[in-house]
């Protein structure tokens, strides 16, 4: 992108609020957050509850690697290779699921306040699974019905939006009626445990709602895999189109962008990726929400490097976040409630840090 | 013109006075009501397994249990006194309950919310509440506010078990009938107790309670969950404290191989049946020293489950059948001829010999 236009959309954002006070420094902003997330990835493998020791760690891996006869107890292999591995590459594709999804929705929604369940993904993941705990559905069942539910809810959003609406402000209408769905299938969720037996599903079903990565077996990366890999990559390739689209509907059509084409592409991608986040990782919130802005506070509004900083940012923080749920403790810590502690404080030092702009 | 205005006046002032009268009629009414619902010339006053002094009516025609643990030890002393199961009685449950009662109403319980206009509609004379670890929830006192019910406060825990039933005795005025299942139950107990001190100290097993599918949800030897294993005496590797939190605590994997347990035994409602089909090829349980071994078990759930959820008085059984399972050297029970006597004593139900196996077994 020519240095002219990149100014235009720096201006630009400044002027919609979306100021960066560090983009003007020039750093390689983007290979330096890879090196983090390679740094935090190698540094979760030496944590966890089964204390392996580093030497023979590196022991195991050097070993793996060159296919040296075992050494080494097969129950510390299998810890750090069916247990901790799937949970670390898991924490990896959610956090940067939720991140990447989430400033992909802040920029066509042009509302920095969106996060990735706006359009009621999370609610109908959560009462999927609900539903299919109350059957009796075993766990890919359970993990099929909530990836469903919440690609179904959008979907429902997306065509009672385009039923009200024929021509009118379609993004307002797609978020009001995202709350509508959203409220529904929570309400929903409610009315199943409410039916549900407080003596087994009702344990159960909140225990999913609750969120968290422990039941991870090496079965559920393959299962995120493979959605992760379609929502990122049409993210990835239109992410300057999400420049243009979050100046707004006119400046982007003036432009020459098909905005109805780019805005259902970049939906669907980004609800495939918070189903399956949902799918296998139950609720988390505040990562959609909070990370794009730091995204933004570090990589500028540019979505050129905006985009991968999310991802990358977001999958570094599930991952250092996933880290302390389970070793800080002997009974897990519910990931939702360790990122709301970290986001909750986090966002509202970003509102105060912002509050000079909005004076 | 002003005739009409003071028409108007007069007209707000009569509503105004009808209003506050109905407040004032209904409560009169609902005063009225509470000497008639406490029956009788002779009201009594007990003092419950908490230490609360409770006045009853005389007669009790029907009570209202809040949870399952009240209603089944009811049904066992006075089925008809029963207003409610709490619970929804599956097709496996229901040979084991006389026709009659297998369809009572279901009114919430104090897991859930109580639906309180069909409780009263019941019109029931107390309210049996089991409390846990001595704390009556607070849904359960709103309850006794509404209704004006006097509550009876019992005692999940299993030492406590004869005592709730001669209680009960008490309070329905069946003495005979409670005596002889709470000695039933005290003989039991006290035999199994004392069978459990023989169990050599290096052959105590160390049991891992999994409560989902993927078995990493679980309960601490402080929670009401896992009763039975405190009361044996057998170690429960989970020693943090999860009773704050009733419906337990999730662990991670690398935890419970931490933890290495030698037992695990497999809650059949939470998700047991597939637990126990996946442990044994899956590559991380496998490190698992029960794994390895075979000695993972389910419990049986018939009538009601003999481990937990409810944890109601089927765990006397249950506590001899976990004692022979983990300690078939030392604990030598027959457990068919066990499961008849306790069917025939606390649910009348004469059992065959092939209801025994199939009870006993995991499929059942």
């Amino acid at each position: 992108m020519p240095p002219v236009e990149e100014f235009e959309i720096e201006k630009k954002s400044a002027l919609i609020g979306l100021k960066s006070p560090l983009s003007r420094i020039k750093i390689p902003i983007v290979p330096v957050l890879g090196v983090l997330l390679i740094a935090a990835f190698l540094f979760s493998f030496t944590i966890g509850r089964y204390s392996i020791p580093l030497p023979q760690l590196l022991q195991i891996i050097w070993g793996k690697t060159f296919g040296l006869a075992k050494s080494w107890p097969v129950t510390v292999e299998t810890v750090l290779f069916n247990v901790r591995m799937p949970r670390i590459l898991c924490a990896v594709m959610v956090g940067a699921a939720l991140a990447g999804s989430g400033a992909s929705y802040q920029g066509i929604f042009k509302n920095p306040m969106v996060s990735p369940d706006i359009l009621g993904a999370s609610a109908g993941a959560g009462f999927g699974a609900s539903l299919a705990i109350l059957l009796s559905f075993n766990i890919i069942g359970i993990e099929l019905m909530s990836f469903c539910f919440g690609i179904g809810a959008v979907l429902l959003t997306y065509i009672l939006s385009s039923i009200v609406g024929r021509h009118s402000n379609a993004v307002l209408l797609l978020v009001l009626t995202g709350m509508v769905v959203t409220s529904l299938f929570n309400a929903f969720t409610s009315i199943v445990k409410y039916v549900a037996d407080p003596n087994n599903k009702l344990p159960e079903i909140t225990f999913w709602l609750m969120g968290g990565l422990s039941s991870i077996t090496p079965r559920e990366v393959w299962m995120i895999l493979f959605p992760f890999i379609i929502g990122v990559v049409p993210l990835v390739l239109l992410r300057w189109k999400l420049n243009v689209l979050s100046f707004g509907e006119e400046e982007a059509k003036a432009l020459g962008l098909n905005t109805r084409r780019v805005r259902y592409v970049i939906i669907i991608a980004s609800t495939l990726l918070t189903s399956s986040a949902v799918a296998i990782a139950g609720m988390v919130g505040w990562v959609g929400l909070i990370i794009p802005h730091l995204a933004r506070l570090v990589a500028g509004p540019n979505y050129k490097r905006l985009l991968p900083a999310s991802l990358l940012i977001g999958a570094t923080f599930l991952l250092l976040v996933d880290d302390v749920a389970r070793t800080l403790f002997t009974m897990e810590i519910p990931l939702g409630i360790l990122t709301a502690i970290i986001g909750a404080p986090f966002f509202l030092y970003l509102l105060l840090k912002g509050r000079h702009g909005w004076e | 013109m002003k005739k009409t205005k003071t028409f108007k006046t007069l007209t707000a002032l009569l509503l105004c006075a009808a209003l506050t009268a109905i407040p004032l009629t209904g409560c009169s009414g609902s005063k009225a009501a509470v000497p008639a619902n406490a029956a009788g010339a002779n009201p009594r006053t007990i003092t419950d397994i908490l230490g609360y002094k409770v006045t009853l009516p005389a007669k009790i025609n029907k009570i209202y249990c809040t949870s399952p643990v009240g209603a089944v030890m009811l049904y066992t002393v006075d089925p008809d006194k029963l207003v409610s199961w709490n619970l929804t009685l599956s097709d496996a449950q229901k040979p084991f309950i006389k026709k009659q009662y297998q369809n009572l109403p279901m009114m919430g319980n104090s897991g859930t919310q109580f639906n309180t206009e069909q409780i009263i509609k019941q019109n029931p004379d107390i309210i049996l509440d089991f409390a846990q670890q001595g704390q009556v929830d607070a849904n359960v006192k709103q309850l006794a506010t509404q209704t004006g019910l006097p509550v009876v406060e019992m005692d999940t825990s299993l030492e406590a078990t004869a005592k709730d039933y001669r209680l009960l005795g008490t309070i329905l005025g069946e003495k005979k009938r409670t005596e002889e299942l709470a000695s039933y139950i005290d003989k039991k107990q006290n035999s199994i107790k004392a069978l459990m001190d023989k169990v050599p100290a290096d052959k105590q097993a160390s049991v891992y309670y999994a409560e989902s599918a993927d078995g990493l949800k679980t309960d601490g030897s402080d929670s009401m969950h896992t009763q039975l294993l405190k009361f044996l005496g057998i170690k429960n590797v989970v020693t943090i404290s999860t009773s704050q939190n009733m419906k337990g605590t999730a662990v991670s994997m690398e935890q419970v191989l931490n933890w290495n347990p030698s037992v695990i035994i497999a809650s059949r409602q939470m998700g047991g049946d597939q637990f126990l089909k996946s442990v044994y090829q899956n590559a991380s349980w496998k490190s698992i020293s029960a794994v390895k071994n075979k000695k993972v078990y389910s419990p049986p759930v018939t009538p009601f489950d003999w481990f937990d959820r409810p944890p109601c008085i089927t765990r006397v059984l249950g506590a001899q059948w976990l004692a022979q399972t983990l300690y078939p050297e030392t604990v030598k029970i027959d457990m068919a001829s066990e499961t008849k006597t306790f069917f025939s004593t606390f649910f009348s139900v004469n059992l065959t010999d092939d209801e025994v196996k199939k009870i006993l077994s995991s499929e059942s």
